[in-house]
């Protein structure tokens, strides 16, 4: 670890040059179309266009290695409405940021859904909340509020009172949101079923609008927005801290991942500095919420899979991970126990102990799953080559995460960007090559004993010492700026674009990109042509939470 | 006034005797049955199960019992009225009828009838017919997928079911039961029971595996797969009705134990303690009716088991494991059998 350090920082240093290079060529082939290109920090750059020009740069951008449509955000300035395109590229390990400048009146913009089918959800959420069209997008649609909404709420002259967005025929709002006719090309009669928003194995409100033939499912449409609660509109009315404690609320199965993104993109507003052993708690406490999802993910497949037992012993064996996390925070789900600057407080007395306790014990358990789900030759056959996703259509689709990895394709956040103190650690990216359910199982199943690994090694060096930075003021007024957060929670990429207008305690947008929002979306893509209990297990291991994705 | 020496009248006596035997028998198995599957299943999941109705949650049937009778019975607005009335009734009485040729002591059974097996074997295949009227009176998309299933799933179990038991009726040379379960009452040297198992291994294995998707159990418990389906063809059902369709649920799973014990457990004989009680009177039919249940809750627990260990299969690899797998080898059983026999 210790020869490897330097290595590292050379490679950063050698990144700069490259991007510099980057920049320099985008300006020299695009002149006066790019109107500022400046390198925010080592592995972040951004340009600013013209929304007209977007098209041709994210071309090149993508020919030039820019792979990974991480995010996209809608942002209203009063003055003008920005496309902020983020753009992660897999090869080169460096973010691009785009902002697209478009006129108020008719903010239009051409659709990159051609270049990375990733955008398809994305810009039909920007288009849902700021209103922002896409031009040539294939179905542009609201994403979460119902087509008989009225307005754009992420718009800075929306008016919540009175109640001018809202419209009469709420039981026709959901009905217009998909087209249920039956596919052209299908000679057999169809049948439309739809699966949710209220079905066992859908894991919250998520309704799939699913055709089939048979059991055969022929086109698959998820519909989302049933626990949309509008948390990017809360944010704005919030001051930072305050809006602490909704970020739990997102993907509640792994709130810490959830607070830990959303103060990595405050501090990187503040320039703050986390002091050290608030730093390795935060990894040894996202670590232990990796497991505790992970188990729930065990859990809830296993109920899927008609396996009540596996479902219980997930429980037993999480409810461990729950009580640690009672023992520092005194909550058991939403733990709201991050701060800007480090941590509420320090852990207890003897937690330390208590986490080797765990350590110990966790693996023995966990041989009991090996025998379950291993051994058992139902379970082999129903999840060995079903719902196979390639690496080039997972990347083109914008999934990130355990499901990624399934496909073969070594990319975790924590190796590539690394953020917080992941860089120190000695652990091994968890990769299957087939693709399929199965592999997604596995990949979060070893993902669990790579985290006690990262935990062993950061309980051994634990620092002593603050646990919060005494740097952050009591009024958080984050000078002007963004800030592009990207963490790797137990789903996925999880990122925060926070943008601050350097005079109101209020971030002035916060745009949550949502690790299982973009692995849904890529869901339809791989799960149609299997038959119905095909789909429900291909469904459960994308591993979702509504939380998240509805926001 | 009749004369008791009137057969008919004396058959029609005996017959409702036999009736409320049975019913009563099956009633009580299935309320302790319920009791029993959830606390074993909260045993294997590391749970309690029922603790709160009566000593060890034992009266919680009963507490469940009464919930139900108490809920609103809610009828779809768009179903087939008589059809879906129907289908429950339907599927308690199927579930009944096999049960009537089903001997728990010598001569205790509703009907000792010639052909008993094959009787068993046609009305337990009836049971598919009041879950295709769920399913398809319900006009429920979720019901009608559960409904095909159940006919896809009966069609490939039914025939290894009915082939396996050929290889015994061979070698008893009746289909009555009594005569089956009186065929296995030997033993060699007196401690080995010469049951069907030791006979017809293979026609064992290949039985069990249709008895339990006959009874639309974990792993087999397609129709009615809650992750996939919400609840299958009773999906609609609520109360009194939905009731009907576990009770009958529950009395497959008696009858089919029942049926395995019968067929190759040497029904009601165990080898030392049946010879033992064979001239002691009425002592002897306790025993018998003893030893027979308690051969029934072998199976019942080892069914419980597996659920608790087996995640459900694939509609498809049912159908091709009914086909591919149980039919061949329910068909060569049977030839080996008639070779060995006839040699």
């Amino acid at each position: 670890m210790a020869e490897e350090k330097p290595a590292k920082e050379e490679k950063v240093e050698e990144a700069q040059e490259v991007k510099h290079g980057l920049l320099d060529t985008l300006k020299s082939k695009f002149g006066e179309k790019i109107l500022e290109a400046k390198l925010r920090r080592p592995r972040r750059l951004q340009v600013r266009i013209k929304g007209e020009d977007l098209y041709p740069v994210a071309e090149f951008l993508k020919s030039s290695g820019f792979d990974h449509l991480s995010c996209i955000s809608g942002v209203d300035y009063e003055d003008r409405i920005e496309a902020v395109y983020h753009i992660w590229s897999y090869p080169r390990r460096e973010l691009m940021q785009i902002n697209a400048e478009l006129p108020r009146e008719n903010p239009e913009i051409a659709s990159l859904v051609p270049l990375y089918r990733a955008a398809d959800w994305h810009e039909r959420e920007a288009y849902d909340m700021v209103g922002i069209i896409f031009k040539g997008h294939p179905n542009l649609k609201r994403m979460f509020l119902p087509e008989s909404f009225k307005g754009h709420p992420l718009r800075k002259d929306f008016k919540t009172e009175p109640m001018s967005w809202y419209s009469e025929g709420e039981a026709e709002m959901w009905e217009t949101q998909v087209d249920v006719s039956p596919p052209e090309e299908g000679e057999t009669e169809t049948m439309v079923l739809n699966i949710g928003p209220q079905h066992p194995s859908t894991h919250g409100v998520c309704r799939l609008v699913t055709t089939l033939s048979g059991e055969t499912v022929v086109k698959i449409e998820p519909v989302i927005g049933y626990l949309h609660r509008g948390v990017e509109k809360i944010a704005e009315k919030r001051t930072y801290p305050q809006f602490l404690p909704l970020t739990d609320r997102m993907d509640y199965i792994s709130s810490i991942t959830n607070n830990l993104a959303y103060v990595l993109a405050v501090e990187e507003l503040l320039g703050v500095k986390v002091p050290e052993r608030a730093e390795y708690l935060r990894v040894i406490l996202s670590e232990l919420q990796r497991i505790a999802n992970h188990l729930m993910f065990i859990a809830a497949f296993g109920a899927d899979l008609g396996a009540w037992t596996v479902m219980m012993y997930g429980f037993r064996e999480r409810e461990m991970v729950l009580d640690l996390m009672e023992q520092v925070s005194g909550q058991r789900l939403l733990y709201n126990f991050l701060r800007i600057g480090g941590l509420k407080e320090d852990v207890p007395e003897g937690w330390v102990e208590n986490v080797r306790n765990f350590l110990r014990v966790l693996p023995e358990r966990l041989a009991d799953y090996k025998t379950y789900f291993y051994n058992n030759e139902i379970f082999i056959k129903r999840c060995e080559g079903v719902g196979v996703l390639e690496p080039e259509l997972a990347i083109e689709l914008g999934v990130t995460g355990p499901m990624l990895r399934a496909s073969g394709v070594a990319r975790d956040v924590r190796k590539d960007d690394p953020y917080s103190i992941y860089d120190r650690f000695d652990f091994e990216v968890v990769t299957e090559e087939a693709g399929d359910t199965l592999a997604r199982f596995n990949v979060r199943f070893r993902e669990i004993f790579e985290s006690l690994n990262i935990i062993e090694q950061a309980l051994n060096d634990l620092p002593e010492g603050e646990v919060r930075s005494p740097e952050v003021p009591k009024v958080i007024r984050p000078p002007k700026g963004e800030a592009y957060s990207r963490i790797e929670s137990p789903k996925g990429e999880l990122a925060y674009y926070i943008v601050s207008d350097g005079k109101s305690p209020n971030p002035y947008r916060v745009k949550i990109r949502s690790p299982a929002f973009c692995n849904l979306s890529a869901f339809p893509h791989y799960a149609t042509g299997e038959i119905i209990p095909d789909m429900i297990v291909n469904f459960a291991s994308v591993d979702i939470v509504m939380g998240e994705i509805d926001r | 006034m009749v004369s008791v020496e009137n057969p008919l009248i004396m058959n029609i006596i005996r017959g409702l005797i036999g009736v409320v035997a049975v019913i009563l028998f099956l009633s009580l198995n299935v309320l302790f049955l319920t009791w029993l599957e959830r606390k074993v299943i909260a045993r294997i999941h590391v749970r309690y199960g029922p603790n709160r109705a009566g000593p060890y949650g034992l009266l919680q049937p009963i507490a469940d019992m009464i919930k139900l009778l108490t809920k609103e019975d809610i009828v779809p607005e768009k179903a087939d009225k008589l059809v879906y009335n129907l289908a429950p009734m339907a599927a308690f009485l199927f579930a009944l009828m096999p049960a009537a040729a089903i001997g728990i002591g010598s001569g205790l059974i509703a009907a000792d009838i010639g052909v008993g097996v094959l009787y068993i074997a046609a009305v337990s295949s009836l049971s598919t017919m009041a879950i295709l009227m769920a399913a398809w009176g319900s006009n429920n998309k979720y019901s009608l997928l559960g409904g095909m299933r159940t006919a896809a799933q009966s069609l490939s179990y039914e025939i290894p079911l009915v082939l396996s038991m050929i290889g015994i009726v061979a070698i008893v040379g009746s289909l009555s039961t009594q005569d089956i379960v009186a065929a296995q009452s030997q033993a060699w040297f007196g401690i080995i029971p010469k049951w069907f198992i030791f006979y017809q291994p293979l026609a064992f294995i290949v039985f069990f595996a249709a008895v339990v998707a006959e009874m639309g159990r974990i792993p087999f418990d397609l129709p009615e797969s809650e992750s996939e389906l919400v609840a299958g063809f009773h999906t609609e059902y609520s109360g009194m009705k939905f009731a009907m369709f576990m009770f009958a649920e529950y009395i497959h799973f008696v009858v089919g134990s029942a049926l395995v014990v019968t067929l190759f457990l040497g029904g009601w004989h165990l080898p030392i303690i049946s010879p033992l009680v064979e001239n002691m009177g009425w002592i002897k039919y306790l025993v018998q009716v003893g030893i027979f249940v308690a051969k029934m809750y072998v199976i019942i627990f080892i069914l419980m088991w597996v659920r608790g260990t087996l995640t459900r299969t694939k509609v498809d690899h049912v159908l091709s494991f009914g086909w591919k797998g149980l039919l061949p080898l329910a068909l060569a059983n049977v030839v080996i059998t008639g070779v060995i026999l006839s040699i």
